[in-house]
């Protein structure tokens, strides 16, 4: 099975975590610190993260701001008031999924 | 550092694949723009069309379309919420004060006018002049955006949603509804209902002007550059 499509689900939550940890991101920094966090296990396609970035921002989970850098511009994202409750949730649901994950890979353990 | 020329190249490229919006492009520059750099610092050898290239080929075989069609049905959802919440901000604390009194100034009108046609012909004034007002109103805001000079999704909006009065009014003037107005002496009630369903087209004329005021702030404060 290809690796992406194991992680397709958990895409949100993994990038609401970098939002939480860092405050605010670009697109490109964001994909970048999947790739060394995982040490290059993970990477995010540009195709999966920015379509879900702009959905996060329509149903208010994340706000953008813009900063000019001489003459270049870069869009960055931060979680707003809901975000942050949101990504709570999003974080307690992505334990229990691995946790249930874990029982059905490794019972003997997760039993244990 | 990729040079200025070759940064502005990247907006060229972006056209060329099919994405015509600043506001999308602004993002994918600074992404693709990035990436180049990262690539041809881990290899001196490649060159910027090379690096480019490779860089392209990552956002798969429908190249920026996915993310171009996500961001138009996006900012249309988010537009609609945002039109509604302001729609409605006049039937809450502390708009509604006003939507009252302004209904209320009308109910009163109607109580006055109690000489034949009065009623109806008051009506039909006040279809005419919201009318007017829509016209004036959107020329007025058209002329905020006069100064754009990059076309952007986000602004766009600001062109779907206009309530068409006209369509209304010809509903009315059409309709059973105004036959029964056009009585010699209009019923109280069907004079409260007309009003009623006008005071709700001008509520959305002035939701629409909150929604294309906001939208212009914001389109300054986060794409500055799209403006001469």
């Amino acid at each position: 099975m290809k690796k992406s499509s194991l992680y397709k689900g958990c895409l949100e939550p993994i990038l609401l975590r970098l939002l939480k940890d860092h405050g605010r991101m670009y697109g490109y920094q964001m994909t970048q610190l999947v790739k060394e966090i995982t040490k290059g296990e993970l990477s995010i396609t540009e195709g999966a993260l920015y379509p879900l970035l702009h959905k996060l921002e329509e149903q208010g989970i994340v706000e953008t701001e813009t900063e000019m850098n001489g003459n270049r511009m870069r869009k960055y994202y931060s979680l707003t008031k809901a975000g942050k409750k949101h990504t709570v949730n999003a974080m307690d649901e992505m334990k229990a999924f691995m946790q249930s994950l874990e029982f059905i890979v490794n019972p003997k353990t997760a039993i244990g | 550092m990729i040079t200025d020329a070759q940064y502005e190249s990247l907006f060229a490229f972006c056209r060329k694949h099919y994405v015509h919006y600043y506001d999308v492009q602004v993002e994918l520059v600074d992404h693709l723009s990035t990436a180049i750099e990262d690539k041809m610092t881990a290899n001196p050898k490649l060159s910027f069309e090379q690096a480019l290239d490779s860089i392209y080929a990552g956002f798969g075989i429908k190249g920026f379309a996915d993310i171009v069609a996500t961001r138009m049905e996006m900012v249309s959802k988010k537009s609609r919420k945002q039109k509604w919440k302001l729609f409605f901000s006049y039937f809450t604390v502390p708009k509604i004060a006003m939507t009252i009194c302004l209904y209320a100034v009308i109910l009163l009108m109607g109580r006055f006018l109690t000489q034949d046609y009065f009623r109806g012909v008051f009506l039909a004034v006040l279809g005419v002049s919201l009318f007017v007002f829509e016209i004036i109103y959107s020329i007025h805001l058209n002329r905020l955006f006069k100064k754009q000079i990059k076309e952007m999704i986000f602004t766009n909006e600001r062109l779907s949603g206009i309530i068409d009065t006209v369509f209304f009014v010809q509903i009315l003037f059409t309709s059973s509804v105004f036959d029964f107005a056009e009585a010699k002496q209009m019923h109280f009630l069907a004079y409260s209902m007309i009003s009623l369903f006008m005071l709700v087209i001008f509520i959305s004329i002035l939701a629409h002007r909150d929604f294309v005021k906001e939208l212009h702030s914001n389109a300054l404060k986060l794409y500055p550059k799209a403006f001469a």
